[in-house]
């Protein structure tokens, strides 16, 4: 584990919580305005999709400028959507707000875009995508729920002009299903994000990676729904377990250990959820973190953000090969690809490159803070909000 | 009151006539409701029985179909349907129909997939399989645990998937769920040797001999016994190739002189067709008669459930059990003669093995199996009567002795050494025409 002394900040609060007339203060300061609609701020799509991509308008010279707005804002919305020259609804289910909103907006001759970063509009998928989450199928509510879920989200996608993703995989899938374009803004990280990321990186730095001795592998997306991805690698990880005693093993969230795991329970850490300032700073403590997936069409349409926020703080990252992450990471240069047979090979190999106090986390962390950031992301976003109308 | 109608007379006679038909109606309808409970229990009972179609399930609980859902994609996939790829089941027929799977994966730039139904995949495994015999993957292949049955998992599947399969059983299952166009069954032995004859025989029978799926059939030997048994679809619908032995695993290395040379005995006595108790009535004998010395032979067991024993020599054989791969092929270099029993048409891998890196074999003739040496002269095949056997473990002694002529017949080998080689004529479920 590397020796990180910045504290974790204590007073963390969400950035997102400003009252409707700051955000429609902001939303209205440019020539070209862009309303952002979602159903409820969360910590995960909306920060990626939403919040950052206002924050980065926000800071930019680009003449666009940009607000989001909730169902909770109730009659307010209708000011907003006369104003707006681009409404996006990012992952909105269909349902009478969404509808009418639509149906206003298109009366007005707005342009209208549609954020998804899943490929959870398609229900051809339904029973792939709970079989990758293993979902109960048992469970009464399961199918009417998703097929509920996903089939409201294809037809709101299918009411809008175009839609906005993550990855060109997603894209495709998006433009097969509406026979509309699809553009892609990739997700990054935001301001608060990679300042103290810059922070814990010139920390690790400044000590030369000093470590504690042991070795920790990072597992940070620790929700029962990544059971069938963390399962792929747990033969890697016996078998690392079983070879090297000062391997440790930490995970992030309510994953139940696998009954193979659980002889090494006095190695594992399992922290609770994190907000994402502070995800990066337990992130930043172990050198290596893992991101095995389960390689079908949902998960190939998934971005590469575990990548790019560990990279952030000088932690490296062994991937499946899907189609993001092959796109990010250069086996070997800033991070490794491991298909589904070579983990055990792969962690074994970068164990043995980070003891010797290996280059590639700077190559990664370059890598990392330059193209995922807003800065990077600001063309993309101005073309997708732009060019359609 | 009496409760039958049995004593009328003396009935009508105590309580008249009225009380008589009263009495009657209760009996009569008492009865019939009885009847009817009766009747009821017994419907009853029959729905509690298991219907035929799950007494046969529950019998045959690998033929069950395959569970497969439909999801839309446009990427070609090969998928091997096996039962376990750990460690300890990946030498021959699984190493085998692993290789030719990814090969064929390679081929037609699709992704491989490996479904396991008895037990999750070892990836570890793979790797090693696959590594060792220096075949790489072009696309991230998928595992996929698919247990017979009790399972919520399933096996998403789209117009461009193929299967592969390694047994009658898993061929059977797989197509309760897949069109047999699409099916490729990899048959590595003739399996009806498994059972005596009965219901599984015949189920197995059934399979092998379906007109309508495609066989890739390990060697010559195997394949032109099953046709001249009379499986004539395998001769319209098949392709046989002969196995390959990489040199990258199977080579020879110059045996140490002077030190003791050793014998290997294949010895599984829970494998019926390996004949394991012919197998050391042989070796004993052999002792008995002075065909070799046990202070100039060092005795090996390779195998799995052997028991500890003391052969005539009154030394203990060492026993050795599963082995990885590299340490397998370690140890077939220090091997100078091999005892592999085997009452099938198909060599078996262990002989080929051995002979690929160097070794004497003796082995056994089976129906059409009666001279290996288009494999490898150092091969010796017997009858297996003692006699005879005794007759080619002399003749397999002496050429273990014969360093000269050993090597000109491992160097004059027809043992494949290139799986692409093997391979590049089968046809498969799939393939135009």
């Amino acid at each position: 584990m590397f020796v990180v002394e910045t504290p974790s900040v204590h007073d963390y609060t969400d950035p997102w919580t400003q009252d409707f007339w700051t955000r429609f203060a902001a939303f209205r300061s440019g020539p070209h305005r862009v309303a952002y609609l979602y159903e409820k701020a969360d910590n995960s799509t909306f920060r990626y999709r939403v919040y950052n991509m206002v924050q980065t308008l926000a800071a930019s010279s680009s003449g666009v400028s940009a607000g989001y707005f909730f169902p909770s804002d109730g009659e307010k919305l209708e000011m907003v959507l006369k104003l707006a020259d681009t409404i996006v609804l990012c992952r909105m289910r269909y349902e009478a707000t969404v509808s009418r909103a639509i149906a206003l907006a298109r009366s007005m001759g707005k342009t209208i875009l549609y954020d998804v970063d899943d490929l959870v509009f398609d229900t051809d998928m339904t029973h792939l995508i709970l079989g990758t989450l293993a979902q109960d199928f048992e469970h009464p509510g399961v199918w009417d729920h998703w097929f509920a879920y996903i089939s409201r989200i294809g037809t709101t996608l299918r009411m809008c002009d175009a839609a906005i993703t993550t990855n060109p995989h997603l894209a495709k899938k998006i433009s097969d299903f509406t026979g509309k374009p699809a553009f892609i803004v990739p997700n990054y990280m935001n301001r608060q994000q990679l300042e103290f990321s810059q922070t814990l990186y010139e920390e690790k730095r400044s000590r030369a990676f000093q470590r504690n001795g042991l070795f920790h592998v990072g597992y940070f997306s620790g929700t029962p729904t990544h059971k069938r991805d963390f399962e792929m690698a747990v033969p890697a990880l016996t078998a690392l377990f079983e070879q090297h005693e000062h391997v440790r093993l930490l995970i992030v969230g309510y994953l139940s250990l696998p009954p193979a795991l659980e002889k090494f329970r006095n190695r594992i850490d399992i922290y609770p959820f994190h907000d994402f300032v502070n995800l990066q700073r337990v992130i930043s403590l172990v050198e290596i973190n893992i991101v095995p997936l389960v390689d079908n069409v949902f998960t190939n349409c998934k971005s590469e953000l575990k990548y790019f926020e560990a990279a952030a703080v000088g932690t490296l990252t062994i991937s499946s090969p899907s189609s993001t992450y092959s796109a990010a990471i250069s086996h070997g240069t800033n991070g490794w690809l491991s298909s589904s047979i070579e983990w055990w090979a792969v962690l074994d190999q970068a164990l043995a490159q980070v003891e010797q106090g290996d280059a590639m986390r700077e190559t990664a962390r370059e890598h990392a803070v330059s193209t995922y950031c807003g800065a990077a992301a600001l063309d993309a976003i101005v073309d997708a909000t732009t060019s359609a109308c | 009151m009496q409760s039958s109608l049995k004593n009328i007379p003396a009935y009508y006679r105590e309580y008249g006539l009225l009380a008589l038909i009263r009495h009657a109606v209760r009996v009569v309808s008492g009865a019939a409701q009885h009847k009817a409970e009766v009747l009821v229990r017994a419907v009853a009972d029959a729905r509690a029985l298991p219907t035929v179609d799950a007494l046969i399930e529950t019998r045959f609980d690998q033929l069950r179909a395959l569970q497969v859902v439909r999801v839309p994609d446009d990427a070609r996939r090969v998928n091997i349907v096996t039962d376990s790829v750990n460690v300890g089941s990946l030498f021959g027929g699984v190493g085998t129909a692993l290789l030719l799977a990814a090969l064929r994966a390679n081929a037609i730039g699709a992704k491989l997939r490996i479904v396991t139904r008895t037990e999750p995949p070892d990836p570890n495994g793979v790797h090693r399989v696959l590594s060792a015999n220096g075949i790489g993957l072009q696309v991230n292949p998928e595992l996929t645990f698919v247990p017979v049955s009790g399972s919520d998992v399933f096996l998403d599947v789209h117009d461009l998937d193929e299967f592969i399969t390694t047994s009658w059983w898993g061929t059977h299952s797989t197509l309760r769920s897949i069109a047999p166009e699409r099916v490729t069954y990899l048959l590595q032995e003739d399996e009806r040797m498994f059972y005596p004859h009965g219901d599984d025989r015949v189920r197995c029978q059934e399979t092998m001999s379906r007109s309508d799926i495609r066989f890739l059939v390990n060697t010559r030997l195997l394949h032109d016994f099953l046709v001249a048994g009379g499986l004539k679809n395998i001769a319209q619908c098949g392709t046989w190739f002969e196995p390959a032995f990489p040199d990258l695993v199977f080579h020879s290395v110059a045996r140490e002189t002077g030190a003791k040379r050793r014998l290997c005995f294949y010895a599984r006595p829970n494998n019926l067709r390996n004949l394991f108790y012919r197998g050391i009535e042989l070796l004993n004998e052999g002792l008995l008669r002075g065909l070799f010395d046990p202070d100039k032979w060092e005795i090996v067991f390779v195998g799995k459930d052997i028991p500890r024993l003391t052969l005539a020599c009154g030394c203990e054989p060492v026993l050795l059990g599963t082995m990885a791969w590299d340490e397998y092929a370690n140890f077939l270099r220090t091997v100078d003669l091999g005892v592999y029993l085997m009452a099938t048409p198909h060599p078996s891998y262990p002989p080929l093995d051995l002979a690929a890196s160097g070794g004497v074999v003796l082995t056994n003739r089976f129906g059409s199996k009666t001279d290996l040496s288009d494999y490898s002269e150092n091969i010796i095949v017997a009858e297996l009567d003692i006699e005879s056997l005794l007759e080619g473990l002399r003749q397999a002694l002496a050429l273990t002795q014969d360093s000269e002529r050993r090597e000109r017949n491992y160097a004059a080998s027809g043992l494949g050494r290139s799986w692409n080689e093997a391979f590049e004529h089968c046809r498969f479920a799939g393939d135009a025409g």
